[in-house]
């Protein structure tokens, strides 16, 4: 239970993780036909507290329900053994409120869904499809579907779209001049001083890295090529 | 004693037009031209590096001298007033930024001498002397330089060395060594113009061992 309800934990109220939000982030050109889950945030998740209280709860619930069955069990078991069990019961609580302080500082700054008030028992349907991580089968069968429908679709937008997205390029490259420091509209009037224009000649390979033009000036020396 | 950090990076000559209208964009002011006449003066004796003697803690330095250039002066002996200049080789260690410690001097050469009397009553002898020609503009704290070194040909005209590219200093001037403070928010600065420049002027630190001026004693 506990390590199902990690995916719906959030440390932090201000910024809350939303799912959809992150693949639109992360892959903002996901094409159709990839089929790959968005991957989840867990960074948010304090595995390391979450783990280790999973430990103790198991490792309690486990000596506790072995007690129990001792106690119904027609013939009472020795004292002595009882009070061994009850003992590591004892010492399986102690460690269990030690975990509980030393990670208090994450656990209690955790909200865990469902809250403890939630119903757990009649409502046990909902909560375990609420928990569920991966998606319902009808759930799957409605996104292959719909997948296979896009595919066809997106990709016979997308051939219009591309010729949609040249044809406008290239109009908008006539209209614009894009290099140089002059509006086509200023070319084309003609009227431009040739001295505000910043000219580019073509480059020649340097002679001089800036580690050997510095020894000259510091050392003297004449870097040789 | 002032701590200089700068960063240094290279232009080739069709980017220098350029160059300059983006730093005075940049910056909000125009480039201002200077020429600055440096001489570079070695020791007439240099003392020779003996392991465990009292040599091994000797260290000695090549000077700058620098001075505006003035070009109706024909050579260096019209020249009265000087910059004396002594730079340590720059701080060891994995860094972004150069650090260089560096003192200075005024030198007035008095009428009946010259700069090289000055120097040979020191003990010593002017080696080279070139120009550092170009720009310089002020963001901030920082100083940028853009300029180009011009050395003398044998017909006695001012050549460049290189006149295919610029080199670009940027750097600002720590007083004290001990202001870390100082230091620390003039390394973030010039790291933030690093990155401004970026895809521009590809600003980086130089090698430190071309920037030591010391003799080559245990070389």
């Amino acid at each position: 239970m506990l390590r199902k309800a990690k995916l719906s934990i959030n440390i932090n109220p201000n910024n809350p993780y939303t799912p959809t939000n992150d693949t639109h982030t992360t892959k903002p050109m996901q094409s159709p036909v990839e089929n790959k889950e968005p991957p989840a945030d867990h960074s948010g998740v304090p595995v390391e507290a979450l783990e280790a209280l999973r430990l103790r709860l198991t490792q309690l619930t486990h000596t506790l329900s072995k007690l129990q069955a001792e106690f119904k069990n027609p013939q009472l078991t020795h004292y002595v053994s009882l009070q061994t069990q009850f003992n590591i019961v004892l010492t399986q609580l102690a460690s269990l409120s030690g975990t509980l302080s030393e990670y208090s500082n994450v656990l209690e700054s955790t909200v865990a869904f469902p809250l403890p008030q939630f119903p757990t028992t009649e409502q046990e349907g909902l909560l375990t499809t609420l928990l569920r991580k991966k998606a319902a089968p009808e759930v799957v069968e409605w996104i292959e579907e719909s997948k296979a429908k896009s595919t066809d679709i997106l990709l016979r937008d997308d051939e219009g779209l591309t010729k949609w997205a040249v044809e406008t390029m290239q109009r908008g490259k006539q209209n614009h001049n894009f290099t140089g420091y002059h509006t086509k509209e200023e070319l084309d009037n003609g009227a431009l001083d040739e001295k505000e224009d910043v000219k580019m000649e073509a480059d020649e390979k340097i002679r001089y890295t800036v580690d050997q033009t510095l020894k000259f000036m510091y050392q003297g020396d004449i870097p040789r090529v | 004693m002032v701590q200089q950090l700068s960063l240094f990076g290279q232009i080739t000559r069709s980017q220098h037009d350029i160059t300059a209208v983006a730093l005075g964009t940049l910056t909000g002011s125009a480039p201002s031209p200077f020429t600055t006449y440096t001489l570079l003066a070695s020791p007439k004796r240099v003392v020779k590096y003996e392991p465990n003697s009292k040599n091994a803690q000797f260290e000695q330095y090549k000077l700058h001298l620098k001075s505006p250039y003035d070009d109706t002066k024909k050579d260096r002996s019209e020249y009265s007033e000087w910059v004396l200049q002594v730079s340590d080789v720059p701080s060891a260690g994995k860094r972004k930024i150069s650090t260089q410690a560096i003192v200075e001097s005024c030198i007035l050469v008095q009428k009946d001498q010259s700069i090289d009397t000055v120097l040979d009553s020191i003990g010593y002898l002017v080696e080279k002397e070139y120009l550092v020609k170009g720009v310089r503009v002020f963001y901030g704290n920082i100083v940028i330089e853009m300029f180009q070194v011009l050395v003398k040909t044998a017909e006695g005209e001012w050549k460049e060395l290189d006149d295919r590219a610029y080199l670009i200093k940027c750097f600002i001037n720590v007083e004290k060594a001990t202001d870390v403070e100082n230091l620390q928010k003039s390394s973030q600065e010039l790291m933030s113009l690093k990155n401004e420049l970026t895809g521009f002027v590809e600003l980086d630190i130089p090698d430190r061992n071309v920037m030591d001026s010391r003799i080559g004693i245990r070389k």
